[in-house]
């Protein structure tokens, strides 16, 4: 891509050092990057942009699965890139695709309430201030410096240390419930650091990618390597997502979900036990709106695989 | 020879905004070069008018500076305006904080140490402050604050200032603060160059002049094909060294006068279908623009007079690749 000179207007509109997103990667490591190198605190990018977005912040149980387009296009002049190339680093355009005709939301990937418990990016105040992290949250609009409280989710972010050591790289896989693993590198997620203080992604007066409590870099955090037995069933998942992600639209979630009947009468079930929540499928649940996380848990635990589904395309077309 | 040709064919005319590379600004921009390479410390003057302010932009658009995708930016220059209105340090730290780009809101305890980091970081060899009269002992004392910091551990790093002001007579600003007794501004003179700390750049004489208007003729030939401005540099000379526009009677002529003077003429003859100018059409601009600068200029009728030509007014930034 061409350099910015100092002839062009951008040399003004753009911040000191550019970044630009690798392949896969999640919104939240952009941001993350993006303050690493210019030398900022962690979160001053987000906060900036919530700043001149006028964005009221994000709101409990809110993730940065889908970003208002106003937050992603300005951080794409502020980057000197393409707005398509930013939206890469969310899940909208795959949710859009999956979810027509509404507008992508969050909880189409991970869960409304009433399915079950989500793992929220941000919680609410409560919850941080509980985590005793009160007062070092990322500032919202009007409150710069001061270390107010945005809504920072604290113990369910996590991250692949092997993939920070590598690329100080956050994937967006890391934003698909029920995954414990990191596909690319076969370890676990760490939620905590070593001194078993919860991982924070965005903190003043923190730097990037570091523990705020004992400054460890997350690239130092153990690797603790996926027990074989969970590999399958980590495979499986993992799998799944990335056929709806990368290839599914609507009427392929429809059909995939209608291969679950007929599975469970094969295997003589009454009823079925999802592995992930824990919870008996529920028939009643509109198949239309379920969530993806629910879509993936539910063909996993009766053991439909992306074959099976395009399987029963080719046979059934 | 018949010069004119039908009014009614000819578009508006067009200013054109080209830099001259003139015998001021290879003057000027040859101090520049040796500031930055020698990371030397300069107060250099000029009277208002004689294309510093272009000679700066030219320097940083020569500079090399770029801003990579994958997280390198590389400045060795970096050039801001003064702030106005007894500035402080932190508005002078804002103004060359924002030469880097977009910085989001930083208390000035922080902005502090963070640019000494970034200019580090960036390469930053030489700082080019225009309008320098402006700044205070406030603004000075922190780039001398700034510099020192660069070139203290860990940055290791001696960079060149060039405070760029416009003066008249011979009395040179910021020089009475920076011979100042106290031990701050010894320091501050101490650090500037030994043998030119004080610079005067001049104006353009006779024969510079001459040496211009051929730049002029290539400028304007698509619109005047017959040109010729060279055999009127004696009078156009005579006219800008007018006391009226040669307040400290150097006999030095400035680009702004000298560009002024010609396109007006230019487009007075476009204006009248010829196709070069003439001796009275240079008399008359002589008259409009330096006997009856002052005279109160009563408006009617005819809005006409105001007219935009071409594309006179369209400011916008050079072509360049769009993102991606």
């Amino acid at each position: 891509m061409q350099p910015i000179y100092t002839t062009n207007h951008a040399w003004r509109t753009t911040f000191p050092h550019l970044v630009a997103p690798f392949q896969d990667e999640w919104l939240a490591g952009l941001l993350l990057r993006c303050d690493e190198v210019n030398r900022w605190d962690s979160g001053t990018t987000l906060r900036y942009l919530l700043r001149v977005t006028k964005h009221p912040g994000f709101g409990p149980g809110s993730s940065l699965v889908v970003v208002p387009s106003s937050i992603l296009e300005r951080l794409a002049q502020l980057l000197w890139l393409p707005l398509e190339d930013i939206l890469a680093a969310t899940y909208s355009t795959e949710l859009a695709r999956l979810y027509p005709p509404d507008e992508p939301q969050p909880r189409r990937l991970i869960g409304s309430q009433t399915e079950t418990r989500v793992y929220p990016f941000f919680s609410t105040e409560r919850e941080v201030a509980e985590r005793r992290v009160t007062g070092r949250g990322v500032t919202g609009r009007g409150m710069p410096g001061r270390g107010g409280i945005l809504g920072i989710n604290t113990f369910d972010f996590h991250v692949c240390p092997a993939c920070i050591a590598q690329n100080r790289l956050l994937q967006r896989s890391l934003m698909l419930p029920h995954m414990k693993y990191c596909p690319l590198h076969h370890i676990a997620f760490c939620f905590d650091c070593e001194c078993s203080q919860p991982l924070v992604p965005f903190l003043a007066d923190e730097r990037p990618f570091t523990c705020y409590v004992c400054g460890l870099d997350w690239a130092h955090l153990p690797q603790y390597k996926i027990p074989f037995e969970q590999m399958t069933l980590e495979n499986n998942l993992y799998a799944l997502y990335q056929f709806f992600l990368l290839e599914g639209t609507y009427e392929r979630k429809i059909r995939a979900l209608q291969l679950v009947r007929p599975a469970m009468k094969r295997q003589n079930l009454v009823d079925l036990r999802l592995i992930y929540r824990k919870s008996k499928y529920n028939k009643s649940f509109n198949m239309d709106s379920i969530s993806l996380a629910y879509v993936v848990d539910l063909l996993v635990s009766i053991e439909i695989s992306p074959d099976d589904i395009r399987n029963d395309e080719i046979l059934h077309p | 020879m018949d010069t004119s040709i039908s009014e009614q064919s000819r578009p508006p005319f067009v200013l054109q905004r080209a830099f001259i590379e003139t015998p001021f600004e290879r003057r000027y921009l040859a101090l520049m070069q040796h500031a930055w390479k020698e990371r030397s410390w300069h107060v250099i003057s000029a009277v208002p008018g004689s294309g510093k302010s272009l000679g700066i932009d030219e320097l940083v658009r020569k500079s090399g500076s770029y801003k990579d995708k994958t997280g390198v930016t590389y400045c060795p220059v970096i050039a801001i305006r003064s702030p106005k209105n007894n500035a402080r340090a932190q508005d002078l730290g804002l103004e060359l904080s924002s030469a880097m780009g977009v910085i989001p809101k930083m208390q000035w305890n922080r902005l502090r140490p963070w640019l000494v980091q970034e200019m580090a970081s960036e390469q930053v060899e030489c700082i080019f402050v225009d309008d320098a009269h402006d700044l205070n002992r406030f603004t000075l004392s922190y780039l001398k604050e700034l510099t020192d910091n660069l070139v203290a551990s860990p940055y290791k790093r001696l960079v060149g200032l060039c405070l760029v002001t416009a003066h008249s007579g011979d009395v040179i600003p910021l020089k009475e603060i920076i011979k100042q007794p106290d031990e701050i501004w010894r320091q501050f003179y101490r650090r500037m160059d030994k043998e030119h700390p004080f610079c005067i750049v001049d104006g353009h004489t006779l024969d510079e002049i001459i040496e211009i208007l051929p730049a002029f003729e290539n400028l304007y030939q698509d619109q005047l094909p017959n040109l010729r401005l060279r055999r009127w540099a004696r009078y156009i000379y005579e006219q800008l060294t007018n006391p009226i526009l040669d307040l400290d009677s150097s006999r030095r002529v400035t680009m702004d006068n000298l560009t002024k003077f010609v396109t007006s003429a230019l487009r007075r003859a476009y204006d009248r279908g010829e196709t070069d100018v003439n001796g009275q059409i240079l008399k008359e601009t002589a008259e409009l623009i330096i006997q009856r600068r002052d005279d109160l200029f009563h408006i009617g009728g005819d809005s006409d007079i105001f007219r935009i030509d071409g594309n006179s007014t369209d400011e916008k930034p050079p072509s360049e690749q769009s993102a991606g």
